[in-house]
């Protein structure tokens, strides 16, 4: 896995995969793997300061589950911040 | 219950918001990455070129007995030069490269067959990476696509066509 303890110093980093592969089912392994944002190539300026500005202006939660451990699926941190900002 | 109280999901430590605060990226600061990117792009023309050769060296081993280790090699190296293609401005070897690995990727006993489609590609990427040919290649691209479309009809009508998957 990619963040296991073992082989990341620190498991909790933001990922962004760069990369020419467009394929859902690449997509979906990387997001599997605990990548946080997903960027094909051709890369450009505003492609990588957009998942920049999306990685530290809205850090995901993360979660541990017996076969994951990475940033909380978008739609699901979406959520929380909704939650949160309306104080429920 | 947020997800913030639920005892899976905790934030993370050291977030860099909490750090730094929001940050905003204005025109400025994307025509700088976009300098980056192209400083990128003139300091490794090389690698293409490069990355090419290696391949073809590896190809011409891999040909004596089509030992795996060395398709398997040159798969890899072409797997990065599709990668490469795209970043320094040439979406042809992008193209050439994934459509090789469909061939480069058949079975051992079917790929022998193959030697000739795969040839095919290596020397359009010989000659895209030679002549530096960017962008969609225009002439040179067109020619290239052409021989390689008769090259893909004839193996695939003889032995079907391998998976999309690169």
């Amino acid at each position: 896995m990619l963040r296991a303890p073992a082989k990341c110093p620190n498991p909790y980093v933001p990922i962004i995969m760069m990369t020419s592969h467009a394929d859902s089912e690449r997509v979906i392994a990387a997001r599997n793997a605990g990548v946080h944002e997903y960027l094909v190539k051709p890369i450009t300026g505003d492609s990588v300061l957009t998942r920049l500005a999306e990685v530290i202006n809205h850090p995901r939660e993360f979660v541990r589950t017996q076969t994951y451990f990475g940033p909380a699926p978008r739609r699901a941190a979406a959520a929380t911040r909704t939650a949160d900002a309306s104080g429920t | 219950m947020t997800m913030a109280q639920h005892p899976s999901h905790r934030p993370p430590p050291g977030a860099l918001a909490a750090r730094i605060g929001v940050v905003r990226f204005d025109a400025d600061d994307v025509r700088a990455v976009e300098q980056v990117i192209a400083r990128f792009a003139a300091e490794h023309q090389g690698l293409i070129q490069d990355a090419v050769a290696d391949l073809h060296a590896h190809w011409t081993r891999a040909t004596a007995d089509l030992g795996r280790e060395d398709v398997a090699r040159c798969i890899a190296i072409a797997h990065d030069l599709a990668g490469f293609g795209r970043t320094l401005g040439y979406p042809l070897v992008t193209e050439l490269c994934r459509s090789l690995n469909r061939y480069l990727r058949l079975d051992a006993a079917v790929l022998p067959r193959a030697r000739e489609v795969v040839e095919i590609h290596l020397s359009a990427l010989q000659i895209v990476a030679l002549t530096r040919v960017t962008g969609d290649g225009g002439r040179i691209g067109r020619e290239i696509a052409d021989e390689l479309t008769r090259a893909i009809g004839k193996f695939d009508s003889a032995c079907g066509a391998p998976a999309r998957a690169s």
